[in-house]
């Protein structure tokens, strides 16, 4: 693993830990909420997350018309007392968040790993088929100066055109294949706002399945990617701003 | 919207991006917090000139928010900790507990103080 430069204000408003499963016959909504029940002392909020399908069709002859349909709690959700912790438990996986303050990778490692062990019992899963590590940032943009002083990382805007931009979404895929990997790096910009996102997932698939006992150094590998993503994303002047 | 095969495909690329950005939890609005909000709102507008703590108390709203019950201790912390506000009451019916030394009372910042750390020794609010 790589060495990176320790900050004592990095932007992240939230680091969290995604696995996702191919569910087994068995698993129930039931078996999920009974596994939740166990975590209630330190869990203190549960909500049902439920799944919407909304289909749009576009059809020249009669225009657009949507339908939505309700398919039903597809999970829980639970947050700490502090809510600073949030957990998905999903029939298709589980999920981690740490909100901010964001503390180390190694406690939301740890965290996740207690809390696999609960879900994995109650889901029983037939396999891994997706890990993932994605971390949002919140970066405050420097009032008066170009995007390209905070960001190395950017989009360009034709030089005969206007250079003031009002908002952007940028949304780039990039494989890593020497590490199995993929990420996608997103970076928005609402209009007024002098706040910019920045939204790094790392993730590996692999539909034939991921083994038990190579979560953990998968996902270290995958944080390994998104640092050196964080850290080529950013011009030396910003860093300086987060240590 | 367009009425081509490339614009259709958009809004559908569009959708599915739809339920990845949904994954993070801090994109994700919590109905409670967002009760929350609409009824300290609403409690601070409605007794904004009244000066009896009791009458501020007794507001709909306010006894709304201890209805909520430990569930808003958080949210009531959090607040307390950014507007201030006579949020004593609400803590010590939902709690049951009273942090305040008897020589602090009627000391808005000293009950302020006990009670975020309170709040902390219980992990409620960040330090």
């Amino acid at each position: 693993m790589n060495t990176w430069p320790s900050l004592s204000k990095a932007p992240i408003v939230e680091g969290l830990i995604d696995i996702r499963v191919e569910q087994s016959a068995g698993a129930t909504i039931a078996a999920l909420k009974a596994a939740c029940d166990e975590l209630a002392a330190e869990f203190t909020s549960r909500q049902e997350r439920r799944l919407f399908l909304t289909q749009l069709n576009f059809s020249l002859e009669t225009g657009p018309s949507s339908q939505t349909k309700d398919d039903g709690p597809d999970g829980v959700i639970l947050r700490s007392a502090d809510e600073k912790w949030v957990v998905q438990f999903r029939l298709d996986g589980f999920t981690v968040s740490r909100l901010q303050p964001y503390g180390t990778w190694d406690e939301l490692k740890a965290k996740a790993s207690m809390l696999w062990a609960k879900y994995s019992n109650a889901a029983n899963p037939t396999k891994i088929v997706r890990v993932a590590s994605r971390f949002i940032n919140r970066v405050q943009l420097p009032i008066g100066e170009s995007f390209e002083q905070t960001f190395l990382t950017n989009f360009v805007i034709g030089p005969s055109l206007p250079q003031s931009v009002a908002g952007y979404l940028l949304r780039v895929v990039i494989p890593f294949d020497e590490h199995d990997a993929m990420a996608i790096l997103t970076q928005s910009l609402d209009g007024n706002s002098t706040e910019c996102i920045l939204d790094i997932d790392t993730f590996s698939e692999q539909p034939q399945g991921i083994a038990q006992n190579e979560i953990w150094a998968k996902l270290d590998v995958l944080r390994d990617v998104k640092n050196r993503l964080f850290f080529g994303s950013f011009t030396a002047a910003a860093l300086e701003r987060f240590k | 919207m367009g009425a081509s095969t490339q614009s259709v495909q958009l809004q559908r690329q569009l959708n599915e991006l739809t339920g990845y950005y949904a994954l993070p939890a801090s994109s994700r609005r919590d109905p409670r917090r967002d009760r929350f909000r609409s009824l300290a709102q609403q409690w601070r507008n409605e007794t904004q000139w009244l000066s009896s703590t009791t009458e501020v108390a007794m507001n709909p709203a306010y006894q709304a928010i201890i209805g909520m019950g430990a569930e808003a201790l958080p949210m009531i912390l959090e607040d307390l900790r950014q507007n201030s506000g006579h949020w004593f009451w609400a803590l010590k019916a939902i709690s049951n507990e009273d942090p305040v030394v008897p020589r602090d009372r009627g000391s808005i910042k000293k009950m302020k103080g006990a009670w975020l750390q309170w709040g902390q020794t219980k992990g409620l609010v960040r330090a």
